[in-house]
This record gives C-alpha cells, structure tokens and sequence, in this order.
C-alpha cells in the first residue's frame, strides 16, 4: 500500500492549479519572507529569463550569511553491503559486484589519508543495516573518527532515536539522510525491497537524530527520481517543519544529481544542469541561512561557477568506492560516478582564485558533550 | 512564507486558534487609562476585539470605588484575559495569575513582569520561569516577552499558548522597530503570534499583520488618542486590512530585475540545457 | 475583632465570617478575589469560612489593564 503523505508535508496547496506568472517570480524575489509558493515559482517555467537575477540574488545572500568561504568535507565509504533494492543505486543488493567492509585498521588508515589531504570533518557511509556493517561497527567507526576529525557524519541507514543519542555520545555531529524521493507512489516503486521502502519511517529519521542531539542533519533528493519541484517544495517543507520541532539543531541541503552508475538507471525526470542551477539558486534563496552542499558527482566547470553561487559547503578529492583513499585500488566500485576527479589543492586553488576561502574547520570538537544538546 | 500558504487554501473562516479556543478578531485590547468606563466600554466594543485584557488591583479603603468593569462583564463574546502587572519576579506573577483566574474564571493570562518601572521592559527569566509554572498549571498562558527568537522557542517548549513580543518599548509609540527579530519568530513558530506593546498608529498594526502577526494587541494607542472610541474603530480596519493584504501577497518591491554585465551563468551553457 | 485588611489595620465589628466582613464592608455584591492568609478563599466557601484575631485579609478586584 501506498505511504500517506503527511498535511505537514504535502505541497499540492502551492503546486496544484495555478501557473506561475512572471509577475510571481518579480513577487517571489522580492518577499520579505519566501516560502513554499515563492520557491514553486521561482522553480516554474516562467522564471527562465530570471537565471542571471536569481544567481545575483543567490551570490549576495549566500555572501551575506557565510561570507567568501566555502566550508570543506570528505566522503568515507566504511562498507557496501546492502539489502535495499533501490533502482537507481549502484549499491542495491542486486547489483553483482564485490562487497566488503572497512576493517578498523582500515578505517584508520584511511582516516589517517584525509586528515593528510587537510579535512577536518569526515561524513562515514554505508548501505543498509547488516550483520557486516551494522550499528555496533558503524558507532566504532565513529568512535575512531571522532578521536581525529573535529566533525564527523554519517549518512547511513535510518536508527531509533537511541541509537542516534548513542552515536552523538561517541562523538558523532552530524546525520545526512535524503528521502530520494518525496513523491509516496514514486518511492514505492523506486525502492523495490528492503527496510527502505519504509517511506514514513525514513521520513521520521531526521526528526528522531535532532531528537536525540545531533547538531545538524542534512537533507536532500536525488534529483531524477521524481518531478524535482514537487520534491524542492517537499524539501522546503520537511526543513521548516524540523526547524519549527527541533530548534536547537542546524539543516544543511544537498542536491544530488542521478549520474550514470552500476545499473545504467535512466532518470525519469532528468535534471539538467541550468535547472540544478536554478534550484540551488532558488533554495538559497528561500532559506537564506541554511547550508548548501555539491558534492563531486558534479563536473568541474559546474562546481567552479556553483561555488559561492547558493553553495556553502563542498566535498573534495572524493572517492565513493569502499577503501577508495588508500594505496591499493579499491576491490568494489563506486556508488556513483565522481564528475570532479581533481585533487584538494586544485579544488582550493580554484577556490581561492574566484575569492573565496575554503574553510577545513570551522567548529571544534572541545565543545562536544559540553552539554546535553537534546531538548528539555 | 510557510504560515501564509496556509491563509492561502481557501479557508472560509479566517479563525485563528489560541489555547484551543477560536478567535475571528485579531485585535485585541487593553483596559488601562482610559478616561473613564463608558469610554473604555465603547472602544471595546468599536474594535470588536474578542480578548480583552484586564489587571488585578487591591480594594482601596474608600467605600465607592468605581467599578470600570462592570460593564464589560455584560458584552457577549468577550473573553477576559487577565494580566499580571505589578510583578516584579516569577512568584509575584503567579500569584497575580491565580488570583486573576479565580476573579475571571478564565484561563487565559497575560504573563507581563517588568521589574524596572521606567521602562517597564520585560524581564526575560522570569517570565520564562512563570510561564513554565503557570503552563503546567493548565493556563492559557500568553507572555509579553521582548522580541527574542531564541526566548520565543523556549517559551514554546514550555508550554505557552500564544507569544507577545513587543513591537518596541511599551508606551512608546515606536512602532513595529523589532520587525527583524520578529520575522524569526514569526518563521519558526508553532503557536500565534500577537504584537504587543509599541504600536502608535493602525498602519503599524496593519504592518504586523501583513507581515504575518497573527494579531496585535493595543492599548495607548486607543486610549491615549485624541477619540478612543473612533481609533478603536481605525485600529480593527487596520487590522483587517494588514490581515488581507497578507493573505492576499504583497506586490514585488523594487525597480525590476538588474541585469548583470559579466553574466555569473555563464558556465552553464556549456553541458546541456 | 482586629484584622488586616489590605495591608490596613481594621476593626471587625461584628464580622465572624468572610462573608459576613465583606457585607460590613459593603462589598459584598461585588465581583473581588479574597486571600485569608496568602490562601485564596472560593467564593463558595466564604460563609463557612470563620475570621479570627489578627488575620490578614487581602481583597482583590478587576481594574483597567493592558
């Protein structure tokens, strides 16, 4: 059976029936307060000759509330094990490709290769929950990262609450959980096996990671899946209802994009890069203050302009296979196809030469389990 | 913004909804300084308020005091919400909230501690701390706060039914001078959200309104004015007029769209689109 | 019987009861709050409720307010 979608989030109210006008779009880029209806339109057809407009407007806010820098972050691959079976994942469970984990030592010595390229936070991945990687190794893993990275992330597989409490006791800052797809029907059929086809209960995840202290949790769609205005205004939706529950914590947005990957999944809505564009301009927008990530799956040229551009945060060097860092080549593949294969210099290089600072840290880990950041 | 989608689904009744009971007017009134009861009585009822604020005072010796408000206790459709003006501290509040609930048989209070009687700013501490205690004493518990996002989610979290930050200081006729800090408010907050203490003019109110307030609360703008009972009328038009502007959308500000010289998207013409 | 009404010393004169004070005081129509004591008296139980020597009575009433 189909998932409801919940009044909260439902975003048929500012999508349904009413074309936007260039006359909304004038509206939308001068509202006090933007919300839902101003990112449809800024999102709709008529806001096509608004591009420059809205990447002017993009480029001061983003200055304005992270001033010229661009905060700095690595993706660890721990393990690939999987038993979802989402359609569009390089990772789904049949997907036949070797599978491995990260043994500890390992996961040192990759650790130890990032702290080398300069980061200063870390985000752990995974598959879904399994005998291989589950919560126990995925909390030592944490443990370990914690001792060396002032901030350290996950995007793994949804938890309770307690265990979201237990991995911030061990040092863990942050939780990245995308729901893909917001679209209940899409999902269904986007994820054909697995505890992820749980629509609701991975719905519920990122509210259970602020309930129990995380710092930030991070949200996002993978931009192909489904009709991406509906799911940018679900998005909007999603990050004001935490925001308005869980004061006490920080929202970031991603903005991946569906790349070629094992599976050769077509996207059924294709994003391409002046829409993405347009989105993150739109979004930055709307939530001012609110931290916008690229990741590598992006080409350079887009990264570059990208930079400053609505986008605060970015990944670097990155590799997406399990072991990816090391010397050795990596046994398995990766779960998406990095765009930007250029080193960290290069990306600082660029960085610089456009006027803005990467930023490796910009918190540090004394201050974690100061005190209880849960509310109450 | 998200509250003003809301307005916008074609809801019949534009209600709003405070401690669980309905309200249609969003205006609401003080009883303080007016000149004298049949005054007061008039402008209440020129504004159509439906929540009215009263104060709890000690009998003085002389044996015929006159009663202001009698008359009010009359009015059909008028919910009395007591204040707790004259504390200093949390205590002196929650006494003042008992005493105004057993006078009033009404849950509502106004949570108002201003320990500096100059400009009676509100103290922040220890209204928190009587909200806490009133909140879960079952109160309707609306506080008069200073204009303080982070202090409006704590009181939130307490339990509070409605906030009521100011506007600027009480008495000063200064308008809406915190708008900034009360669009923060306004974007995260779950329960209403009423401008209290501040306000001169009805554009003002009107102001608030169309910024998303959910309503305005005046006093000395009605009773100090030149005719009470007609400003009481002017506020309630402003107020319904701020309310419709906001659930109507304000036009675009500024000269149109600026167009760059060295155009920053550029680069995007490269891969597809 | 002496009392303390409203921070004030007051003469009793016959008032035995709550009730009874506020009819002497020529109160007794009147929508008041009364504190026997730092203890609020429901208007129910004003009848019943017996005054002694050196109580304080402290009454409250609904005045103009913002």
């Amino acid at each position: 059976m189909t998932p409801q979608m919940p009044a909260w989030l439902d975003p048929s109210p500012w999508l349904d029936g009413r074309v936007a006008t260039p006359a909304d779009v004038e509206r939308a880029l001068t509202c006090d307060e933007p919300g839902p209806r101003e990112l449809a339109a800024l999102l709709s057809p008529a806001a096509h000759p608004f591009m420059e407009v809205m990447a002017q407007s993009a480029r001061a806010l983003t200055r304005r509330h992270f001033g010229r820098t661009i905060s700095m972050y690595a993706p660890l691959y721990l393990a690939n094990y999987c038993t979802n079976g989402c359609a569009y994942c390089g990772f789904a469970s049949d997907r036949v490709q070797p599978r491995c984990r990260l043994e500890l030592p390992e996961v040192e010595e990759e650790l130890a290769t990032l702290k080398e390229m300069g980061f200063e936070e870390v985000l752990l991945l995974t598959g879904e929950r399994t005998s291989h990687a589950g919560f126990d190794y995925l909390l030592e893993c944490v443990s370990l990262a914690a001792q060396r990275f002032h901030a350290v992330g996950v995007e793994v597989f949804p938890m309770t609450t307690r265990e979201y409490a237990l991995l911030a006791e061990a040092g863990c800052s942050g939780v990245t959980i995308y729901q893909e797809t917001y679209d209940p029907r899409r999902y269904d059929r986007l994820h054909r096996w697995g505890p992820k086809k749980d629509y609701l209960d991975r719905l519920d995840a990122p509210a259970r990671a602020m309930e129990a202290g995380m710092r930030t949790v991070g949200l996002g769609v993978l931009l192909g899946l489904s009709d991406p205005a509906f799911d940018a205004v679900c998005l909007l939706r999603h990050a004001a209802h935490l925001r308005r529950d869980h004061w006490k914590s920080g929202i970031t947005l991603s903005f991946p994009r569906l790349r070629p990957q094992a599976g050769n999944f077509a996207a059924t809505f294709p994003v391409d890069e002046a829409w993405l564009a347009r989105l993150v301009f739109a979004v930055r927008i709307v939530l001012p203050d609110v931290p916008l990530l690229l990741s590598t799956r992006e080409r350079p040229e887009f990264r570059d302009g990208m930079a400053g551009l609505g986008i605060s945060k970015m990944s670097a060097g990155s590799r997406t296979s399990v072991g990816g860092y090391g010397v050795a080549e990596p046994a398995t593949e990766g779960q998406f196809e990095v765009g930007d294969k250029r080193s960290v210099p290069d990306v600082c290089a660029m960085l610089r030469s456009r006027g803005l600072e990467p930023v490796f840290k910009n918190w540090d880990s004394v201050f974690r389990g100061g005190e209880a950041c849960g509310h109450g | 913004m998200e509250r003003q989608g809301k307005a916008q689904q074609g809801e019949l009744r534009d209600e709003w909804i405070v401690g669980g009971h309905r309200f249609s007017s969003r205006l609401l009134m003080g009883t303080g300084k007016f000149e004298n009861a049949e005054t007061m009585v008039g402008a209440v009822l020129a504004s159509g308020a439906q929540i009215v604020t009263v104060a709890l005072r000690r009998i003085g010796r002389s044996p015929r005091e006159d009663d202001m408000l009698g008359p009010l206790g009359e009015l059909k459709g008028i919910t009395l919400m007591p204040n707790t003006s004259g504390a200093r501290n949390a205590s002196e509040a929650i006494r003042a909230a008992r005493l105004g609930r057993e006078l009033c048989g009404s849950p509502f209070v106004k949570v108002e501690i201003h320990p500096n009687p100059h400009h009676l700013m509100p103290d922040p501490i220890e209204t928190f701390e009587a909200a806490r205690v009133l909140a879960a004493d079952r109160f309707v518990v609306m506080p008069y706060m200073p204009a303080d996002p982070v202090l409006a989610k704590r009181l939130e979290d307490v339990g509070c039914a409605s906030l009521m930050p100011l506007g600027s200081a009480i008495g000063s006729g200064n308008g809406l001078a915190t708008a900034g800090m009360l669009r923060l408010i306004l974007r995260d907050a779950r329960i209403p959200v009423i401008v209290d203490a501040g306000l001169r003019s009805p554009s003002e109110a009107a102001a608030a309104l169309e910024m998303g307030c959910d309503a305005v609360l005046v006093n000395s703008a009605v009773a100090a004015s030149g005719d009470p009972v007609a400003m009481a009328a002017a506020f309630a038009q402003a107020v319904e007029a701020g309310r419709n502007a906001y659930r109507a959308g304000l036009m675009p500000r500024g000269g149109g769209a600026a167009v760059a010289t060295s155009p920053l998207t550029s680069f995007l013409s490269v891969e597809d689109s | 019987m002496e009392l303390t009404v409203n921070g004030e010393t007051y003469e009793a004169k016959e008032a035995e009861s709550v009730a009874a004070l506020l009819e002497e005081m020529g109160i007794g129509g009147r929508a008041v709050v009364v504190v026997l004591n730092d203890e609020v008296v429901p208007a129910s139980s004003r009848s019943a409720r017996g005054l002694r020597e050196g109580d304080r009575v402290d009454l409250f009433r609904l005045v103009g307010g913002g």
